[in-house]
């Protein structure tokens, strides 16, 4: 059974002057990788919170399992879809399995105790994100690349179906970046949707299966499998300055590039 | 932190604590016979008549289950709001709980003169019951606010609280103003703090008060512990953010209300032990909390003792929690380098 999240005629502002999305109707589900591109400030961050349930639309609806978002409770939205902010930290030091033991929350009791079960799960998740020979470390040690493996396990750690993931390798250099990538696709080859926010739109061609395109007008503006979004039309629309799609030499998928010699932006 | 050194370090808590809570007892401006004690016991003298006995069940074992109780729950009350406000110098007091409560006391001093006399009435205007009344409308003032959005920021509620501080204190400093000279002494001293309960009617209030709240806020351990990477993040776990702040506000302030109403503003407890307790436990709330109760009992017990046996008179424990915690929380500031905070 593949699980959805579907969003139908999503709007949604701080104040009424000044719009964050428009109208925005799209569905993720799992076993896709799917990327969320476009400028800065076309309001990803917040689709992807009005996704799980951590917004609330102004206008239109958010289904989870074909339920409203919000008919679920906390903890059992937790258990469906998990979600991870851009650059989080801890308020105070963590040891790394500590941090991937937080992500068992949603399935605890009253007093917040771990099982057996439990700890193998987190066992488990530290060594799908090769993190294992860092569990006794403190978070706040670690490079950026590891910490965004660790904030992996510790939201794989809470068993969901569908990982929402807030630019999760703007931090990283670009062999840390197509690592996480793969590791995306290998959780999305064992049936767990990802939506990923990223800026890097080759990356997004290379390694996800479907693409939203959001965007300077805060409307979704594609959305489709990578061929059908990334056309030079549509970047144009979304971003307002032209970029020229070519084809990446070794696979055939669209490859981004920004014309030099015309004036952009 | 092991589960194994984790009950090292429960087990080493526990026996200190039971040691100092034994001595809080026995010790005391005169020492306590214990075997003249055991023989009014088992003669069954009356109660009035053995004199050892009656300060041993009158005094001693009220005042150390006071000064437990009241330590605990600060201790308690600091680690909710440190976790809540992701600050490590949130108090139990940062919400104006102890000014509001002060505030509530010295009015009760400034009637006392006009209300002694009449039935009920002086009950209503005692200086507990008034300090539980100022300290409850400031906690429901900020209760108000913390309810009022989906989720108040930190800051706001902090400086909210700061502000309805000092609008208590300037109201303390009018009642000195109105103040006969006579009673100011009696009201600077209820300002400095004092465990020196008599029977056990203190004792039930105490505990009434303030154990219910203790279950509640061991209850979020857990959500604290997510509170670690933020409220967004947090939430995304299944944490309901506007109920948990909600209910830490609300409970951790009645906590303080009920104590400060009680044995006055002593300050720190809430502020050195949960900081002292992280440093042993690490930043489990769920081994966190509990030890912090221990800690913070304990804490204030010795500092009971320190006022009866150590130094003249006895001086007020809000004193000495400062003058004992304030180098020992500098020391660890120093040594430590508040590396346990990301801040």
């Amino acid at each position: 059974m593949k699980l959805c999240i579907e969003a139908l005629g999503l709007s949604f502002s701080y104040s009424p002057e000044v719009p964050v999305l428009r109208d925005v109707s799209a569905s993720v589900r799992s076993g896709v990788v799917t990327g969320i591109i476009g400028p800065n400030g076309a309001g990803k961050s917040t689709l992807l919170q009005l996704l799980c349930g951590l917004l609330k639309p102004g206008a239109g609806q958010v289904t989870l399992d074909d339920q409203p978002v919000a008919a679920h409770s906390d903890r059992a939205r937790a258990r469906l879809v998990a979600y991870m902010p851009q650059s989080i930290s801890p308020a105070f030091s963590l040891s790394v399995a500590d941090v991937v033991a937080l992500g068992r929350f949603p399935h605890l009791g009253a007093f917040g105790a771990l099982g057996d079960g439990d700890h193998a799960i987190v066992q488990a998740c530290l060594a799908q994100t090769e993190t294992a020979y860092l569990a006794e470390r403190d978070f706040l040690s670690l490079s950026g690349g590891e910490r965004q493996r660790v904030l992996l396990a510790s939201v794989l750690a809470q068993e969901p179906r569908i990982l929402l993931l807030d630019e999760p390798t703007s931090a990283l250099d670009l062999p840390h970046e197509v690592a996480f990538f793969r590791q995306l696709r290998t959780l999305a080859a064992q049936d767990l949707g990802v939506v990923v926010i990223t800026h890097d739109i080759n990356m997004a061609a290379q390694f996800c299966d479907e693409l939203l395109l959001l965007g300077k007008d805060h409307t979704l503006v594609r959305q489709g499998d990578v061929k059908a979004v990334l056309t030079e039309a549509g970047l144009a629309e979304a971003y307002g300055s032209s970029l020229s799609v070519g084809r990446h030499p070794e696979t055939g998928t669209p490859f981004v590039t920004v014309p030099m010699g015309k004036k952009t932006g | 932190m092991n589960i194994s050194s984790a009950r090292y370090v429960l087990a080493l808590g526990a026996t200190g604590c039971a040691v100092v809570f034994v001595s809080s007892i026995f010790i005391g401006t005169e020492t306590l016979d214990l075997g003249l004690a055991w023989r009014e016991l088992i003669t069954r003298t009356p109660l009035n008549e053995a004199p050892t006995l009656s300060v041993l069940l009158r005094h001693r074992i009220p005042r150390t289950l006071a000064a437990f109780i009241a330590g605990g729950g600060l201790a308690l009350a600091g680690c909710a709001f440190q976790a809540l406000l992701r600050n490590p110098l949130a108090t139990p007091y940062t919400l104006g709980v102890a000014s509001a409560g002060s505030l509530g006391a010295w009015v009760a001093f400034l009637l006392a003169d006009i209300t002694a006399t009449i039935p009920l009435v002086n009950i209503i205007t005692s200086k507990q019951a008034l300090a539980f009344l100022f300290a409850g409308a400031d906690v429901f003032l900020v209760y108000l606010l913390a309810a009022r959005r989906i989720r108040t920021s930190p800051a706001v509620l902090l400086l909210a609280g700061v502000t309805l501080g000092m609008l208590a204190n300037a109201g303390i400093m009018f009642s000195r103003f109105l103040a006969r000279p006579d009673r100011l002494v009696n009201m600077d001293r209820w300002l400095m703090g004092g465990v020196d309960v008599l029977g056990y009617q203190p004792v039930l209030f105490l505990a009434l008060g303030v154990i219910p709240c203790m279950v509640v806020l061991l209850m979020q351990a857990g959500r604290y512990d997510q509170f670690a990477f933020g409220t967004t993040m947090a939430a995304g776990r299944g944490v309901n953010i506007a109920r948990l702040q909600t209910t830490t506000f609300f409970v951790g302030s009645l906590i303080t209300a009920v104590i400060v109403s009680e044995v006055g503003p002593v300050g720190f407890v809430g502020l050195i032990i949960p900081h002292g307790v992280r440093a042993l436990t690490g930043p489990s709330h769920r081994l966190l909390m509990p030890l912090s109760i221990v800690a913070g009992g304990a804490f204030l017990c010795a500092c009971d003792i320190v006022a009866r046996r150590i130094l003249p008179g006895e001086t007020p424990i809000g004193i000495i929690t400062t003058m004992i915690g304030g180098p020992v929380f500098l020391y660890l500031l120093v040594r430590r380098q508040f590396s346990d905070w990301n801040v």
